[in-house]
C-alpha cells in the first residue's frame, strides 16, 4: 500500500490527438494533486481540456508525455508514458459516471446486470448471490427500486437512467469517481434529484469525486475545491469561496461574472411556480452568493 | 359467452402499464411485436407447416417419390380427384376411382389397305396427339376408399446415426393412402412417379441444401466482419480488399468449375449438391461480412463499450457480453431473408443443369422439368412443384420482412 497525502498526483501531463487538421494538444504539460475524501470541481469552456484530463485520470486517453500516479490504494497504480494501464487495478479504483445516460448503458442487459457489470468482470464476489446482495445495497443507495431492477433500460427515463449509471459506478466501492458533465444532459429539475444523489456519497469517507461542469452554478453547489482549465492549461484552482468570490485570474473573473450576466438573464421572466427549473436556477445563483 | 371468448379469444394487448413489459428479454419483446404483425404470423404458420410437411415427407406422402414406387399403370397420369359422394350415393370416407389405361387402337390392317380415307381417320381419332397416352378410363362402381396410417414402404423417419451409433429410427406408416394401388392427388409424371409425394420430398431437400449454405455463410462472414471490424486499421483495409475481390467474380464459372472438379469424386448427386452449396456459402460473405463489420466499428465505439472497458471488462467479455448480443437479432433477420435467395440459387443452378438432376428430387429439378413443352401442353399438373415453390419463397419473404421489422425491439422510444 502505497501511503500519500494525495489521492492522486498528475505529472506534466500531456494529450495530443492527432487529426487531420495536424496535431491538437488537448492538455498541455499539466500537473495536479487531488486530495481524498474530496470534491473536486473542474470547470472550463468547452474544448479547454477538461474531459481528456478526466479521461486520462481513467487511462482512456492518449498520453504524450508525462503520467498518473494513484496513492492509498491496495496495489500501486500508476501510469503514463511507456506505462500502458493495468485496467483492472485501476477500475477497482476509479469509476466514470457518463455524460450521456442515454448511450452508455448496454439496450440489452438489464438494470441488474448493468450495475453488476463491475463485480462481475472483475470477479471481486464469489457468488451470484453476493452479487445481488451488493446490487441491491447499491440500488437502494441510489433510489432504484428494487423491483426495477429487472427492466431494461429502455424503460427507464433519463433521471432513472444516470441514477444506475451512477450505481454502477459505486457498486465496487471505488476510491475515486470521475462525473464528466454527468447532469448536463437532464432537465434541471432532474439535475437537482443527481446533485443531491452525488452530494451523498460525500458523506461516506474516502471518496473523492472529480466533478468536470462548464455550469458553475452546479460546481458552486457541490464542491470544496474548484480547479479552472483554459486551452489545456490550469487558470486557477481554489476553494469554492475563494475562485467564486475572490477570483485572482482576469480570466476566472470573466469566468464568474458571466454567472452574474446570466442571473440577470434568467430571473428577468420569474414565474416561479409554473417555472420550477428556474426557481431551482435562482437558488442555486443564491447559494453561490450565499457562500 | 364473454368468458368463452376470454378463453378462446385473443389475448389481450399487453400495456405499457404491465411490469412484464419493462422485464421482457430481447426474445420475449420480438415475439411480442412479432404476434401484432398478422402477415407474418401466417406465413410463419404456412411457412412452419410446409417445413414440417418437408421434414416428415416420407410420412406425409402417399407414394414413395422415386422409381421404386412409381406407378407403371398410371403413366403421365392426371390428379386423382377424392370424393365423398357421387351418383351411387353418399359415403362418410373419401374415396376415388379405379382408372385403367385406354390405349389408342391401331388397326394396322385396315391402314395398310384402305388408302388415304383410313389414314385421315386414325388420325381423327387423336392417336397420335401426344396427348393421346394420357387417356385413362374411369371405373365409377369400382371405388377405392382412403385410408389413415397405412403400412407402405419402409422409411428412415428421423436419423440420427452418429459414426457408429445406430440411431435410425424406420417406420412404415404412412398418414394417407387407398386400398389397391397408390392415389396421386397431384397426378404423375412420364414415369409414374406421383408429383404430390415428390414435391413434398423436394422442399426439404432444398431447404436442407439452403440451410448448409447459410450456415457456412454466417460463420465465414462473421469470422470476416468480426476480425475486420474489431482490429480495423491495417487489417480492416487487407479483409476488406480481399472481399471485394470475392465480390466482383461471377457466381456462374465458379459453380462451373466446381460441377467439373466434383465431377471426378465418387458422390452421390445430392451429396456432390450439398459441396456446391458449401462453395456457394463460404464465397457469398461478402455482403453481410461487410455488414457486420460495420455493424461492429460503430458498435464499439458507443459509450456503453467504453463504459464496459473502465469497468475492467476484459476484451473477450466486451465482445461475448456486449458486441455479439447487439447484432445477434439482425444475423436472426439476415439468414431469414436470404434463405429464398439461396434457394432461388439452387433452383437456377439447376436449370442450368449444374446443380441437381433428373431422379432427385429437388425444387430447382422439378421446376427445370417444368419447361418441358410436353408437360406445359400435356401434363400441367407438373405445375404443383411450381406453386409450392412461389408460396415458399412467399412465406419466407413475410417471415423475413415481418422479423425486419421487429428484431431491434429497444430501437423503440418509450
Amino acid at each position: 500500500m502505497t501511503v500519500g497525502i494525495n489521492l492522486l498526483e498528475i505529472r506534466d501531463l500531456t494529450i495530443d490527438f492527432h487529426t487531420d487538421e495536424g496535431l491538437v494538444r488537448a492538455v498541455d504539460n499539466l500537473s495536479l494533486n487531488i486530495r481524498p475524501a474530496e470534491v473536486m470541481g473542474l470547470v472550463g469552456e468547452s474544448g479547454s481540456g477538461k474531459t481528456s484530463l478526466g479521461k486520462a485520470m481513467l487511462g482512456a486517453a492518449p498520453i504524450s508525455s508525462g503520467g498518473v500516479q494513484y496513492y492509498n490504494t491496495e496495489k500501486k497504480v500508476t501510469f503514463g508514458v511507456g506505462k500502458p494501464v493495468k485496467r483492472k487495478r485501476l477500475a477497482r479504483t476509479t469509476q466514470l459516471v457518463f455524460q450521456d445516460p442515454y448511450s452508455s448503458l448496454n439496450p440489452r442487459m438489464t438494470a441488474r446486470d448493468i450495475i453488476a457489470e463491475p463485480l462481475e468482470a472483475m470477479r471481486l464476489t464469489k457468488s451470484r448471490e453476493e452479487t445481488d446482495q451488493k446490487v441491491i445495497e447499491v440500488a437502494k443507495r441510489c433510489h432504484i427500486e428494487v423491483e426495477h431492477l429487472r427492466r431494461f433500460p429502455y424503460a427507464f427515463s433519463g433521471g432513472q437512467r444516470q441514477r444506475i449509471s451512477i450505481a454502477r459506478a459505486l457498486v465496487c466501492k471505488p476510491k475515486f469517481i470521475v462525473a464528466d458533465e454527468s447532469v448536463a444532459a437532464l432537465d434541471v429539475s432532474i439535475q437537482a434529484e443527481i446533485l443531491n444523489l452525488l452530494k451523498e456519497p460525500k458523506e461516506e469517507p474516502g471518496l473523492t469525486i472529480l466533478f468536470i461542469s462548464h455550469d458553475l452554478s452546479v460546481i458552486a453547489n457541490l464542491c470544496d475545491w474548484v480547479c479552472v482549465m483554459r486551452h489545456g492549461e490550469l487558470v486557477e484552482q481554489g476553494s469554492v469561496r475563494q475562485i467564486f468570490l475572490n477570483p485572482q485570474q482576469a480570466y476566472t473573473q470573466k469566468l464568474i461574472s458571466s454567472i452574474a450576466l446570466l442571473d440577470v438573464k434568467k430571473n428577468r421572466p420569474r414565474r416561479s411556480p409554473e417555472w420550477p427549473c428556474m426557481a431551482l436556477y435562482g437558488r442555486a445563483i443564491g447559494f453561490c452568493r450565499a457562500m | 359467452m364473454n368468458a368463452l371468448l376470454a378463453r378462446f379469444g385473443r389475448k389481450s394487448k399487453q400495456t405499457k402499464n404491465d411490469e412484464s413489459y419493462y422485464t421482457a428479454g430481447q426474445m420475449a419483446l420480438i415475439k411480442a411485436r412479432f404476434k401484432r404483425k398478422t402477415s407474418g404470423v401466417v406465413a410463419a404458420w404456412i411457412l412452419g407447416t410446409m417445413v414440417l410437411m418437408g421434414f416428415f415427407a416420407s410420412f406425409f406422402s402417399p407414394v414413395d417419390p422415386t422409381i421404386r414406387g412409381a406407378d407403371a399403370e398410371y403413366r403421365r397420369g392426371a390428379p386423382q380427384m377424392i370424393y365423398f359422394w357421387d351418383d351411387n350415393g353418399f359415403s362418410l370416407r373419401t374415396f376415388s376411382y379405379t382408372y385403367k389405361k385406354v390405349n389408342a387402337k391401331i388397326d394396322p390392317k385396315a391402314l395398310a389397305g384402305g388408302g388415304l380415307d383410313a389414314l385421315d381417320a386414325f388420325i381423327a381419332s387423336g392417336a397420335l396427339s401426344s396427348s393421346s397416352q394420357n387417356k385413362f378410363e374411369v371405373d365409377k362402381t369400382n371405388r377405392r376408399y382412403v385410408r389413415f396410417f397405412v403400412k407402405g414402404w419402409d422409411y428412415s423417419l428421423v436419423d440420427l446415426s452418429v459414426g457408429s451409433l445406430d440411431l435410425d429410427f424406420r417406420w412404415d406408416r404412412h398418414l394417407s393412402g387407398v386400398e389397391r394401388g397408390q392415389i396421386h392427388l397431384m397426378g404423375t409424371d412420364e414415369d409414374g412417379k406421383d408429383v404430390f409425394s415428390r414435391t413434398l420430398h423436394a422442399v426439404w431437400v432444398t431447404i436442407s441444401i439452403a440451410i448448409v449454405a447459410l450456415i457456412v455463410k454466417q460463420f465465414v462472414s462473421l469470422f470476416v466482419g468480426g476480425v475486420s471490424g474489431y482490429f480495423g486499421g491495417r487489417v480492416d483495409t487487407i479483409m476488406m480488399s480481399i472481399t471485394e475481390a470475392v465480390r466482383v467474380i461471377p457466381p456462374i464459372p465458379i459453380y462451373l468449375a466446381c460441377a467439373v472438379a466434383l465431377a471426378h469424386i465418387d458422390l452421390t448427386p445430392v451429396q456432390r449438391y450439398f459441396a456446391i452449396a458449401v462453395v456457394i456459402g463460404a464465397l457469398d460473405f461478402a455482403t453481410l461480412g461487410r455488414r457486420l463489420r460495420t455493424h461492429i466499428l460503430t458498435e464499439r465505439n458507443q459509450d456503453y463499450v467504453l463504459a464496459a472497458k473502465l469497468c475492467g471488462s476484459s476484451t473477450r467479455r466486451i465482445i461475448w457480453r456486449h458486441l455479439i448480443p447487439s447484432f445477434t437479432s439482425y444475423i436472426i433477420v439476415d439468414t431469414l431473408i436470404n434463405f429464398p435467395y439461396v434457394i432461388l440459387a439452387e433452383t437456377s443452378l439447376s436449370f442450368l443443369g449444374l446443380g441437381l438432376t433428373e431422379p432427385v428430387n429437388s425444387l430447382g429439378v422439378l421446376l427445370q422439368k417444368a419447361q418441358d413443352p410436353d408437360i406445359q401442353q400435356n401434363m400441367v399438373w407438373q405445375f404443383f412443384p411450381v406453386l409450392v415453390f412461389v408460396f415458399l419463397i412467399m412465406a419466407f419473404v413475410f417471415v423475413g420482412d415481418a422479423l425486419r421489422d421487429t428484431a431491434d425491439p429497444y430501437s423503440e422510444k418509450n
